[in-house]
């Protein structure tokens, strides 16, 4: 679904954000996009959404190059940017103007992610604070049911119940055709709810792995000290030592906040 | 086939032109009314310090002054969710072609302004002349207002220098939409001046240099005065559509960073 290759990108010609990155993804996974304040995780959703162009690497995303803007690419994608303007209209009258343009958009599902995430849509939506207006968006990007669907900083504004209920709808509303990439750099926030990892440091796709894969190659553990041997990467905590061993081969659960922190410490995790 | 279709369909196109007139129409509705006022209020002054001399005609140049002013004005704020980043997102991230998008814009700005604001105006006009008719033999004076007339131009003009007129605000409202497409910010300003500064550059140019030196003055000074002005016109009208094609294509290779 997505194959970019030889990605050489920057805003200055003084600084280049990616260098040589090269990524693929196929459909059926949620995938997170992580990485630290300014690696450039919203320049690649855009780059991906065909926002910003990148002449000279190869990118297809659903078999199109992106900046074309191709309609038939746009109605199979849609991008929650973090920050966005709403039109000054009510909820119902942005469905009906916005719906028909995405072939496969389920009215009831809407109904349903809105009732979870106990949106009025009567009101305009000028007049919803921010965090109730990215579930509104949230919601509505799920119900397009879009191939590609982009999160960029989804959880940020949404109080703690609502993160809760973005990673339950969220993982309840996708389906194997479709891909859904999720940039954070709230790691936490995505725990339970991605099968897949994606992590952007110093111009390149540094790890690229799914969880099942890690928790079968990798033990995740704490000690009350730190280990001498047998520990790839070790960090101190509130109990004493969070702890990355070779893994024997039986899943083991993942603590991402660790993982990335060990991949962005130059850790080869792969 | 392939292609052509993703550049127009004129099924999604209608989807697109509708969606976007379901958002705008109260704006369009009260940019229609604050004009109608304004031109109520120019040409009742305009009525009053003529009262003595008024001519149906007169309304003429008011309508050509109008429709640029408030031509310049209002296509000045063309694609207006161009001027935010978050609102550039919407505008892209749409699924309609680049180029639907374009069109519709041109419809909304320039398609509107020809059609509807010579007929708002004269609408505006006959309504100030009745209501100051009225006012009028309310005050004992019982000579009427003479209508407005739209036949008084073809009178004075001939359709040469109709036709240059014509072109000339189309090129600069043509000027005006390609500037929306360039610049973020203050698109109307920026373009004004610009106008401006070629205007007084190429004025210049015409009066001292070109008019004695060049084969194209020579050229153009021995045709006949209807065929000059017919040139003049097609010149206009084919720089016009270069801006346009132009405007286009800045906005195709717009990026949001």
């Amino acid at each position: 679904m997505i194959q970019i290759s030889n990605l050489n990108f920057g805003y200055r010609p003084t600084f280049q954000l990616f260098n040589n990155l090269s990524i693929t993804q196929e459909p059926g996974s949620i995938t997170g996009l992580l990485g630290v304040n300014g690696s450039g995780k919203s320049t690649l959703l855009k780059i991906i959404a065909g926002l910003i162009d990148a002449p000279q690497a190869s990118i297809k995303v659903m078999n199109k190059a992106p900046f074309r803007r191709y309609p038939s690419f746009l109605e199979e994608l849609f991008l929650v940017p973090e920050d966005f303007i709403l039109p000054e209209i009510t909820i119902r009258k942005y469905i009906k103007i916005n719906a028909k343009f995405y072939p496969n958009f389920s009215q009831e599902k809407l109904e349903e992610i809105i009732f979870q995430f106990g949106i009025n849509t009567r009101h305009k939506l000028t007049n919803f604070s921010h965090g109730q207006k990215k579930k509104f968006l949230i919601a509505f990007a799920l119900s397009t049911n879009c191939k590609l669907l982009l999160f960029d900083e989804p959880t940020n504004g949404l109080d703690i119940p609502s993160k809760t209920i973005f990673r339950q709808v969220l993982a309840s509303s996708v389906n194997e055709n479709q891909l859904v990439l999720i940039s954070t750099h709230q790691v936490k926030d995505v725990e339970n709810l991605i099968d897949k990892i994606l992590i952007i440091n110093q111009g390149k796709i540094v790890f690229n792995q799914s969880l099942w894969d890690v928790s079968e190659k990798y033990a995740f553990t704490t000690s009350t000290k730190p280990e001498k041997e047998n520990a790839i990467y070790q960090e101190p905590s509130a109990g004493g030592e969070k702890i990355i061993k070779p893994g024997n081969g039986a899943p083991s659960t993942v603590d991402i906040e660790l993982l990335f922190n060990a991949v962005i410490h130059g850790i080869d995790l792969n | 086939m392939q292609n052509r279709n993703q550049t127009i369909s004129i099924k999604r196109f209608g989807k697109y032109a509708i969606s976007r007139l379901e958002m705008n129409y109260k704006n369009l509705l009260i940019t229609a009314a604050t004009a109608s006022l304004i031109a109520f209020f120019v040409l009742s002054v305009l009525i009053i310090y003529n009262q003595g001399n008024w001519h149906g005609g007169h309304w003429e140049i008011f309508l050509v002054v109008s429709f640029l002013i408030g031509g310049v004005q209002y296509i000045g704020q063309a694609f207006p969710m161009l001027r935010k980043k978050e609102k550039m997102l919407l505008f892209y991230l749409a699924p309609a072609s680049t180029f639907e998008k374009f069109i519709y814009e041109l419809f909304e700005r320039m398609g509107l302004l020809i059609l509807f604001f010579p007929v708002l105006l004269f609408g505006t006009g006959m309504l100030t002349i009745e209501v100051t008719n009225l006012i009028r033999n309310y005050l004992g004076l019982h000579s009427e207002l003479e209508p407005l007339s739209i036949n008084y131009s073809f009178e004075i003009f001939s359709p040469g220098a109709l036709s240059q007129i014509m072109s000339g605000i189309i090129l600069i409202l043509s000027l005006i939409f390609a500037g929306t497409c360039m610049f973020r910010k203050y698109p109307g300003i920026k373009i004004a001046f610009i106008l401006g500064a070629y205007i007084v550059l190429s004025s210049v140019y015409a009066e001292y240099i070109a008019a004695e030196h060049s084969w194209y003055s020579v050229y153009i000074q021995n045709m006949e005065l209807n065929t000059r002005r017919l040139v003049y016109s097609a010149t206009m009208l084919i720089v016009a559509l270069i801006a346009l094609l132009y405007g286009y294509f800045r906005i195709k290779e717009k990026e949001v960073k």
